[in-house]
């Protein structure tokens, strides 16, 4: 028998320092979104310099006008930078994320994800299924809510509604099925 | 007393302050503070733990409900709060089981209304703050809880043509609402509208009356009820406590004012140190309102004794989604909100047979007594059900087992009640325990 390849995750000291943790959400951000505008600059998505002129703040801009030529119009995946758990058979990858980023106590919160084959982890699977639920173990109860599933046109898995309504040790469930196949990838949560 | 509470409080305060880790001991003077290593997280838990609780921030936006924060209609809504006429023997109101002096609640065991009922009357100080209404959570809006009672047979007996039928024929009434909505619908004609009808699955007679209604009546009456329903939320959410000595002391964490630490005595802060350690309530009594807002099967036996007959949340999940007034339904004023999207995902099924709401613990000193059916009278009594479980029913095999004996020892349970006491919250304000003023 395969073990149970599971991932854990520790939220608590994300979701238990608000202070610190907004601080870090903030510059985590700001990160993102100058990296997010450097990447659309140079894709190419119209003249960098009408496009710097039109959203860029000072500071990016001098950064784009007096650095290198774009070299990689390739912009990050929708997928970069979301946490990964492989199946219990090594099949497929699950990469998800939630919004808000930590997952917040007894507040609802999205959870999205995208399946990947194991050993093709840069192309999403868009012929398999996906069903996410979790629970917590140690009180045999699983989540108040049935999260409102779909499958976005992109082939990722939007489970809206999730609700992690106890502190305490939480297990997430993605249940991907193809064709006859059925496995299961977990993640441990520890919910502060 | 408040020299020895407040030496405690700065020894349990070094702990609980997070500032207090990796400061010189006795930067601020506190000579006696133990110091404690940050554990593997660089962070105690325990002041999170407690910050999770307090300070409580201002109950949450209503949008299904447009006059909710209307200070007309909650003037309009607690003049209905405490009418009697609406009921079926002009004796009741709201204020007759949500008795004002009382903490909002009656102090009986199982409410009583036109009967005896089947479930205790819960306090309606700091309502605003729940996510679900009822025990069971069929409701989804404190509006449209406000529509149960009045026509329950049990309570007040009234109906919904009767309530519109009142408010159109008396002049003040009248021009509260008018001024709010429009003109109320004109009843006058009572053959058309009669005053006895109303929908309902008990009262044949009255629901064969609604039903025999023409369609845009019966519409022109269920918008004007919900209307009435929406004022008396407005005014119910404004039944806000004030901060409880535990908010005083939290504050006192990090001003370390010794005056404010010293609001909890060394036992309260010893029974704090258990709410949000060995005891673990915070499980389910967690946030600012110190109720997780869900449902749970705790295994207390019925008043009259097993096997349990209530099913709660197993039949309140399907009531709610049904419910004509649900936040999803024409009369809400946020269809596709939050709240109804959170309907949609609202989860049913035989492990919550038996499950009842999360009650909040603000205020749980004036409240007594506890359960759905106030089967303890006193705090002492509902700690040492935790402590022990005795009498508790066996839990199927379908239920969540959270419950575990707590095995607390008396002066445990002594602290863990006297924390629970210090979450009573200063009374809301007397013009809001009566009628208003100018009637």
């Amino acid at each position: 028998m395969t073990p149970m390849r599971t991932n854990s995750i520790s939220l608590s000291r994300l979701s238990s320092l608000p202070r610190r943790s907004s601080l870090a959400q903030r510059a985590s951000r700001s990160l993102l979104a100058a990296s997010t505008l450097l990447a659309a600059l140079a894709a190419g998505c119209g003249s960098p310099k009408h496009a710097a002129t039109r959203g860029a703040t000072p500071d990016a801009k001098a950064a784009v006008e007096a650095g290198p030529a774009p070299v990689a119009p390739r912009a990050a995946p929708d997928w970069s930078g979301a946490h990964e758990v492989v199946g219990s058979t090594g099949t497929f990858l699950v990469r998800w994320r939630t919004t808000p980023d930590a997952i917040p106590m007894n507040e609802e919160f999205t959870l999205r994800a995208w399946v990947f084959a194991a050993d093709d982890r840069e192309h999403a699977l868009t012929d398999v299924e996906l069903v996410v639920d979790a629970g917590m173990p140690e009180h045999k109860h699983g989540m108040a809510r049935a999260p409102k599933q779909t499958r976005r046109p992109d082939g990722s898995f939007d489970a809206a509604g999730m609700l992690f309504h106890m502190p305490g040790r939480w297990e997430l469930y993605f249940d991907v099925v193809r064709g006859e196949l059925t496995e299961r990838a977990q993640v441990r949560v520890d919910l502060e | 007393m408040i020299r020895a509470a407040a030496i405690v409080a700065v020894a349990i305060g070094a702990w609980l302050h997070p500032r207090s880790f990796g400061v010189a001991p006795n930067e601020r003077g506190w000579s006696q503070a133990p110091y404690r290593a940050p554990n593997e997280r660089g962070w105690s838990q325990a002041p999170y733990r407690i910050r999770q609780h307090s300070p409580r921030p201002a109950p949450p936006a209503d949008p299904t409900n447009r006059v909710a924060d209307d200070p007309r209609a909650a003037k309009l809504g607690q003049r209905l709060f405490f009418e009697k006429r609406w009921s079926k023997n002009g004796e009741i109101s709201c204020a007759t089981c949500h008795e004002p002096e009382r903490a909002f609640a009656d102090a009986k065991p199982l409410g009583e209304g036109l009967a005896k009922l089947e479930r205790h009357t819960p306090s309606l100080l700091d309502v605003a703050y729940n996510r679900w209404f009822f025990w069971d959570g069929r409701a989804d809006t404190l509006w449209s809880q406000a529509l149960g009672p009045f026509e329950n047979d049990a309570e007040m007996g009234g109906t919904r043509v009767g309530a519109v039928a009142l408010v159109a024929s008396d002049a003040t009434l009248r021009a509260e609402y008018t001024a709010l909505f429009g003109a109320p619908p004109d009843v006058g004609d009572a053959a058309r509208f009669p005053r006895d009808a109303k929908p309902s699955e008990s009262n044949a007679a009255a629901n064969a009356l609604w039903l025999a209604m023409h369609a845009d009546d019966r519409e022109a009456i269920d918008r004007a009820a919900s209307n009435l329903a929406k004022c008396v939320a407005a005014y119910e959410r404004r039944l806000v406590t004030g901060p409880s000595p535990f908010d005083r002391f939290v504050q006192g964490l990090d001003d370390g004012d010794p005056a404010k630490l010293g609001a909890l005595s060394p036992s309260a802060q010893r029974g704090l140190e258990l709410f949000v350690g060995k005891a673990n309530c915070r499980l389910c009594h967690s946030g600012p309102n110190f109720s997780d807002g869900e449902f749970h099967s705790i295994g207390v036996a019925p008043l009259a004794g097993p096997p349990p007959r209530d099913s709660g949340r197993h039949a309140g999940a399907k009531l709610v989604r049904e419910a004509p007034f649900n936040a999803a339904s024409r009369f809400s004023d946020a269809p596709d909100g939050d709240v109804a999207q959170r309907l949609a995902t609202v989860r049913s099924g035989p492990e919550m047979w038996g499950e009842f709401k999360t009650p909040s613990l603000r205020n749980v000193g004036r409240t007594a007594p506890y359960m759905h059916q106030g089967q303890f009278a006193t705090l002492e009594a509902v700690v040492r059900f935790y402590s022990t479980m005795e009498g508790a029913l066996a839990v199927g095999h379908h239920q969540e087992t959270v419950m575990q004996p707590l095995q607390l020892t008396d002066a445990e349970i002594e602290d863990l009640v006297a924390f629970l006491r210090s979450l009573d919250g200063a009374d809301v304000a007397d013009e809001l325990q009566r009628a208003p003023s100018d009637d």
